[in-house]
Formats: C-alpha cells, sequence, structure tokens
C-alpha cells in the first residue's frame, strides 16, 4: 500500500479534461475504483457507504453529455468521496453514529449540489469519529478506519475516512469538514493533501452541525492544485448559510502553480516545540531549509497563545455541540429508546441520546452543558470567548511580519490503535489546528515527509496557515513547498 | 514551548455540588468498567458524583451510576487542563463569538415551496397519520 501511495498521481484537471474530450470514459474510472474498493477496503474501512450503482449510472450520464457535445462541467468524471456527516440524497448519513444509524436526508448538502454540478461523481460515504469529535477515527460506531501506510495505526479524525480514502486511490478527491483540526490532522497522518478554507467560505447547508462558529468544509486531495480544482467548485455566498462569506473570489486551481515572489514565512517559536515527535521536528526544519532554498525569507515569530488554544477550544466547542446535539432526542428522527411502563418524554430523551450516542459524544456533551451552566459560564465560556479574541489579535500581529506561518499540523504521526485512550491524550494531539479555527482563518496540511517507524513510513505533515480569505497565497505557497 | 502537561485545576468546581445542595446523595466512587477511563485518578476529587449526575440530566443523559466515576475522572481531568483560561488576563477583552461580523442577513421575502411532510416523517421513529407520536405529556404516566 506505501508503494501505491507514494507513486505520482495524475493532475485532477488532466484527468477531467480528458473525460471532457471522451479520451477517458468516467465509468471505466469509475469502475476501476469501485474495483480498488472491492479489493482493500475491507481492510482499511475508509467507507460507512459505497454508492456503486448510484456511481456507475453518474459516470454514464456524464460519459452521454460527453458524447452528445453537452458540456458536463470542470470536474467531469472526477470522483469524489463524501465525508458521512455531509448530507445527501442518496443512501444514509450516520456521522458514523448510532443515533443516525438509519437516517436518509431529504435533501442534498449546498456542497453537494454544486459538485453535481461541476461534474463529479459520488463514490461514497466515508468514516469519521462520531458526529466529528476525535482525533483517530476511533469513536466511530461502525469501527475505526485503518491508515494505508500501517494498517496497525491510526488514520487520524475525524475525517479519518475521507483521509484514508484519498490515501488508499479509492477516488480523485473526498470532502472533510474541520472544527478543531479534522481535515488537516488526518491529511498529515495519510500523507495527502487536506484544506481548511476561512471560515464562511463553503456553505455549511447539509453539514450536520457540530460547532457551528468553528464548522467549516474543504477538501482532501493529491495535491494542491487537485484541491484547489475541487474548491473551486464549492467555495462562494450561499443564501441557505447566512454565515457564508459575501467576499470576492477567483478560481484558484489555475493559479496554484504561479510562485510567490517576496514570500514571507512565519515560523512561531511556539511550533519548533520539545513535545514534537522527533521526525516531526526533523520535517519541520527541512521544510524551512527547502523555504530558504526557493527564495522565501523565514520569519521568527511568536505564538505564546498558542497553548492555551486547546483550553479556549476544549470550551467553545463542547459548548457549541450541546447546544447544536439537543436536537436528537428522539422525536423528529435518529433513534428512539423504548420506553418501560410509567416512563415519561423526559425519560424518553435521556434514554434515548444515552443509547445513540457514544462515550466521547457523551463525554462533550456534558463537558459543554457544563461550561455553560449558571455560574460557569463566565469562568469558562465567557473567559474562552475573550482568550479567543487574544488568539485571533496574536494572529493578525503575526501576519503583520509575515504571509504565511509554517509549522507541524500534528506533534505526532500516525499512533497505534488505542494508543491515547484518556481523552485528554487525544485532545493535545490538536494543538497546532486548533487556533486556526479558533480565529477563522484557512490552513492546509501538506505532505513534508516522512517518519519510520517499525520498519514501515509514515506521512509527516507540515501545516501552512494565512490571514482569513487569502485563499490565493495559501495555496500558492503550499504548491511551492510541494514541488521543492 | 507547548505544554502538554496536565495541570490541576480545582477552584470552581466544589459550589456546583454546594449550591445545588447535591453533596452527599451520591453512591461512594467505584471502579468502573468504561474502557476509556485507564488514567490515573489525580484529579477527579474535583468533581463529585453528585456533580456529574446533575450535568447529566442537565444534557439529558441517562448515566447508568457505575458509569459515574469514570466519567467524573475524564471530566475533571479534562476541567483541570482547561483551568489554563482561569490564568489568563483577560481584563477588558470583548468576547469573539464568531469569527464573522454578519449582523440579520436578511433573505428576499419570497414564499418557497416547503419539503413535503411525508418525505420527512419518513425519518420519525414513531407517526401517527402525519404527526409524530411522542408518549403523553401533560398528567401522569407515560408510555409510547
Amino acid at each position: 500500500m506505501s508503494q501505491d501511495a507514494a507513486a505520482a498521481v495524475r493532475p485532477l484537471r488532466d484527468i477531467c479534461a480528458d473525460v471532457r474530450r471522451g479520451h477517458t470514459s468516467a465509468r471505466s474510472r469509475v469502475d476501476g475504483f469501485l474495483a480498488t474498493i472491492a479489493a482493500k477496503d475491507g481492510e482499511i474501512h475508509a467507507f460507512n457507504e459505497v454508492h456503486a450503482d448510484a456511481a456507475r449510472a453518474r459516470a454514464d450520464a456524464i460519459d452521454a453529455m460527453v458524447k452528445s457535445g453537452r458540456e458536463p462541467g470542470p470536474l467531469a468524471g472526477a470522483v469524489i468521496a463524501i465525508k458521512d456527516n455531509i448530507v445527501m440524497r442518496e443512501g444514509k448519513t450516520t456521522c458514523s453514529s448510532k443515533m443516525l444509524a438509519n437516517y436518509r436526508s431529504p435533501f442534498d448538502a449546498t456542497v453537494i449540489e454544486r459538485l453535481e454540478r461541476a461534474g463529479a461523481i459520488f463514490i461514497g460515504k466515508t468514516n469519521l469519529d462520531e458526529f466529528a469529535m476525535g482525533s483517530s477515527t476511533e469513536n466511530s460506531a461502525f469501527g475505526p478506519t485503518r491508515n494505508p501506510w500501517d494498517t496497525s495505526r491510526v488514520p487520524g479524525g475525524s475525517s479519518g475516512g475521507s483521509a484514508a480514502a484519498v490515501a488508499a486511490r479509492f477516488c480523485d478527491a473526498a470532502l472533510g469538514s474541520d472544527t478543531g483540526g479534522s481535515i488537516r490532522q488526518p491529511a498529515a497522518l495519510c500523507g495527502c493533501v487536506g484544506f481548511k478554507p476561512t471560515y464562511g467560505r463553503v456553505s455549511r447547508y447539509g453539514l450536520v452541525a457540530f460547532g457551528s462558529s468553528l464548522d467549516q468544509i474543504g477538501p482532501f486531495a493529491h495535491s494542491v492544485e487537485d484541491a484547489a480544482l475541487v474548491y473551486d467548485a464549492i467555495v462562494g455566498r450561499d443564501e441557505l448559510d447566512s454565515t457564508s462569506a459575501d467576499a470576492p473570489f477567483e478560481p484558484l486551481a489555475a493559479k496554484v502553480r504561479d510562485p510567490l515572489a517576496k514570500l514571507r514565512i512565519g515560523v512561531p517559536r511556539e511550533y519548533r516545540s520539545d513535545a514534537n515527535a522527533p521526525a516531526v521536528a526533523e520535517v519541520l526544519e527541512k521544510s524551512i531549509a527547502a523555504a530558504r532554498a526557493f527564495g522565501a525569507e523565514i520569519v521568527d515569530i511568536d505564538l505564546p497563545l498558542t497553548d492555551i488554544g486547546i483550553s479556549t477550544y476544549y470550551v467553545i466547542a463542547p459548548a457549541e455541540a450541546s447546544s447544536n446535539l439537543a436536537r436528537y432526542d428522539g422525536i423528529r428522527y435518529g433513534h428512539r429508546a423504548k420506553l418501560e411502563a410509567g416512563e415519561d418524554l423526559e425519560d424518553l430523551y435521556s434514554k434515548s441520546r444515552a443509547e445513540g450516542f457514544g462515550p466521547e459524544v457523551q463525554r462533550r456533551i456534558m463537558l459543554g452543558t457544563y461550561v455553560l451552566s449558571s455560574g460557569y459560564y463566565d469562568a469558562y465560556y465567557k473567559r474562552a470567548l475573550q482568550a479567543r479574541r487574544l488568539i485571533k489579535d496574536e494572529f493578525d500581529r503575526a501576519f503583520a511580519k509575515c504571509d504565511v506561518i509554517l509549522g507541524p499540523t500534528s506533534p505526532v504521526p500516525a499512533f497505534p490503535f488505542g494508543g491515547k485512550k484518556d481523552p485528554l491524550s487525544m485532545y493535545l494531539c490538536d494543538v497546532y489546528t486548533v487556533n486556526t479555527n479558533i480565529a477563522g482563518i484557512p490552513g492546509i496540511s501538506i505532505n513534508g515527509g516522512f517518519a519510520e517507524e517499525g520498519g514501515k513510513k509514515l506521512p509527516v505533515g507540515i501545516q501552512l496557515q494565512a490571514p482569513a480569505f487569502a485563499e490565493e497565497t495559501l495555496l500558492r505557497a503550499a504548491a511551492m513547498f510541494e514541488r521543492a | 514551548m507547548v505544554g502538554f502537561e496536565q495541570m490541576k485545576g480545582k477552584m470552581h468546581y466544589r459550589s456546583f455540588a454546594v449550591r445545588h445542595g447535591r453533596r452527599g446523595e451520591s453512591r461512594p466512587p467505584e471502579a468502573s468498567s468504561d474502557t476509556l477511563s485507564n488514567m490515573a485518578d489525580t484529579t477527579s476529587e474535583a468533581l463529585t458524583d453528585a456533580d456529574i449526575l446533575k450535568i447529566a440530566r442537565l444534557s439529558r443523559l441517562d448515566l447508568p451510576e457505575s458509569k459515574v466515576g469514570a466519567v467524573r475522572t475524564q471530566l475533571s481531568s479534562i476541567l483541570g487542563h482547561i483551568a489554563k483560561l482561569q490564568a489568563l488576563p483577560t481584563e477588558g477583552v470583548e468576547p469573539m463569538t464568531h469569527p464573522m461580523k454578519i449582523v440579520n442577513r436578511l433573505g428576499a421575502d419570497e414564499p418557497k415551496a416547503c419539503m413535503p411532510v411525508e418525505e420527512l416523517l419518513k425519518n420519525a421513529p414513531a407517526v401517527e397519520d402525519r404527526y409524530l407520536a411522542v408518549p403523553k405529556v401533560l398528567g401522569d404516566g407515560g408510555g409510547a
């Protein structure tokens, strides 16, 4: 698997151009991916559900469009996997939770409609930590996803299925969601590109809500340019999401190959932590040297609030989650418990939720309830919102000195299953990714090198962050590292 | 330097139980079979079992007594780490609730088609006619 995953992949824009010209059929591409999935996903478990029939039918429709001379769109024949917390009319949307094990969405998310309009084909729904809460995909009610590079290790999370699906060559690209690193960290651990746009760039309509002021949808892909191509199709204001941004936008896929002149790259002292695994520290230093070699200026910066990010995040995200997940009450949809004689409506709520939610989701709901409860609101929630302001201000000051910030995506490469059993040690994996969401800025993880453990190569990611709405700078800088 | 150390923080937890008058109502802490709880029990004295039961009730989560100890250990450990926030100087800092400055974005006042009721009811766990069925809300007794 690791040999396969290390081999170069053709640029998606060339593949789609071939499909548009009729040089390659969309159907043959779908059949190829379905064969790979049939052979390997039993071991990887990237998918909760593979939409084989729908994908074949959709591919045939695209091939028919091409034959009849109609334009199928910029993503014609691109085969895309969707994280199972993004709703689609096709199949189920489970959030990898027993609560929604049989839920069928009556509508498509805005990102699904937009990708379809661009000519994409959906191959299936990918596994995740239940309701996107976790950093290893071990919290799925349907069993964990395994890392394609070493199946004894986690793929990261929460979008572990999407990352593994791209790394295992089950699709051209995938969508994930990122609330505190859930796109970037699994991309780092699986050796692919994972891109979280600025908060509000991509509509959240149809993304099952976790932390509404933090959640953002973004792509996984084999390259920065492929990620940009998918992003170009989903970006932009949506009247169905009042928090989607009205900011100006130009397609980026055609621009990412242009290098930036006079790029200033900030490297925070706090990111060169002793707590980083040796391979992570080594990859970061090599990346800094590579940046100097391609002519960038390296600027030492300080982000002293890096360390407070986890505390801030694990107040704000559970607080928003405890509110968002209140909708799962066993009444309108989702799991409903069977009541004993004499039990009432409140028992129905409490039993349905206790049976339907797994331990991590229950833990975060309780944590959120606690920090929002009377007498604790000021001490925890209000203080976390103040810390949020200070973290954002700190980024603003840093971006006065540099164009992008470089660091590790995760302090550690992929860890073995069960390696982080206590919740807090799992939360600490998010140290470099949560502040991106807290500040609402864009971030991307690309492969920076490899660690060697137990005779196996494990990918190590590097992360770039940029000011809000500076995706063009972010992606062009990331592509420079990719080529270096 | 990014600190990965766990901090002990006990500052705000006690009053929770005291204020609600629940202290002493709970059973004594006991070992739990919850597989997620394998960490050292260093901070769990901060929250009481009564606190945990109260939080679970507010969360509308039925929590078996056998799991209370494990949940208490885990929440206490997390809250111990979160207690770092207490040391942050925040005097005069305006809370930031959201990354975007959008207020009252209004849509056009035009009627649009709704989703069909039948479609929405397909996901409902219990339906009577075209309505969601729930246990009796008012008066004694329940049963779904």
